[in-house]
């Protein structure tokens, strides 16, 4: 079974109103809008996603939050940013000046629960709309090169094959840029085809 | 007849959209994109838009700025998974009629489809 334009479809409206909401809470907790892009998603092989993700984030120390799911689908979402910009987020948010002598503590745990809100949120959504039930993983807060974040990431495995959905977000008056990012691995895509193909034939999105 | 545009880039969110009002016996168009929108809003006169925000190149936002300063009264009702309530503001300031959450309720569409007609 293979993916059609009609399952891609519906997955980027699915990654839309997942981000959405998880926007919807980034805004609440720093209480400006969020500008969102357009959610790009590919089938890619691991090795080109470092290619496309080594030219995307060109060498910038990044801090990421990521929340790995398994069950009827496997695979991991995560929220990314530089590391400038998570320290501006974490200082907006918690009012503590970074030069504190426990800021990397604090910063690490503060962007673990924001991680943990929206990216719940995300997911959750989605999981939602497919009606199918998810296990996840604690967040796992990590900072370094992209290399190094997506090596710490074990749905990504070697010759492995994702669906891979990026959105661009800015958070405005803050001046702080970041990306969600999900990955969902591909070993799964026969359960997660019955799931869309379900989802398509009970008339989509429109509940009553 | 009440003559309407769906606008919104994804395939499944038009056809269901225009399964979820068929009932209201519309005449109905559509736009997958924000250009083709702009083009159709030009050359025809709608009396309702369903707008989607977040599309590539133009989006809803710049669809509705282009709508008030063009001085165009068509209703515009926003079905966006952008729920914001900054998103919801900025849509309500452009003149959109209505602000309806992806995945809308069919029972909250009809409530503002009667608001309208």
């Amino acid at each position: 079974m293979e993916l059609t334009v009609e399952h891609l479809d519906v997955i980027q409206e699915m990654i839309n109103i997942g981000v959405g909401n998880a926007a919807n809470l980034l805004n609440s907790l720093s209480g400006k809008h969020v500008k969102l892009s357009v959610p790009e998603v590919r089938i890619i092989k691991l090795g080109q996603l470092l290619d496309f993700f080594s030219s995307y984030y060109i060498s910038q120390n990044l801090s990421s939050v990521t929340l790995t799911f398994s069950g009827p689908l496997s695979g991991s979402t995560k929220l990314i940013f530089s590391t400038e910009a998570a320290t501006k987020l974490v200082v907006a948010f918690t009012n503590e000046d970074q030069d504190e002598l426990d800021f990397d503590e604090i910063q690490a745990e503060t962007l673990s629960e924001i991680g943990n809100i929206v990216l719940n949120s995300l997911i959750g959504s989605i999981s939602n709309l497919l009606n199918i039930n998810l296990n996840y993983s604690i967040p796992l807060y990590t900072t370094g090169t992209i290399d190094q974040i997506l090596s710490s990431n074990t749905v990504l495995r070697e010759n492995g094959i994702l669906l891979f959905a990026k959105t661009h977000f800015s958070i405005e008056t803050l001046e702080i840029e970041g990306d969600f990012i999900l990955f969902i691995d591909m070993s799964s895509v026969p359960e997660f085809i019955n799931s869309l193909n379900h989802f398509i034939e009970i008339g989509g999105f429109f509940t009553k | 007849m009440t003559k309407v545009l769906i606008v919104d880039d994804s395939i499944i969110s038009r056809r269901m959209i225009r399964k979820l009002i068929s009932k209201h016996n519309f005449e109905i168009d559509e736009a997958t994109n924000g250009k083709e929108a702009i083009d159709k809003i030009h050359s025809n006169q709608y009396d309702i838009i369903f707008l989607d925000l977040l599309m590539p190149d133009i989006d809803g936002i710049q669809i509705l700025s282009r709508l008030k300063s063009e001085g165009i009264p068509t209703k515009v009702v926003v079905i966006s998974a952008d729920i914001q309530e900054t998103t919801k503001d900025k849509c309500k300031e452009l003149g959109a009629f209505a602000f309806v959450n992806k995945p809308p309720k069919e029972e909250e569409l009809d409530t503002v489809i009667q608001k309208l007609v």
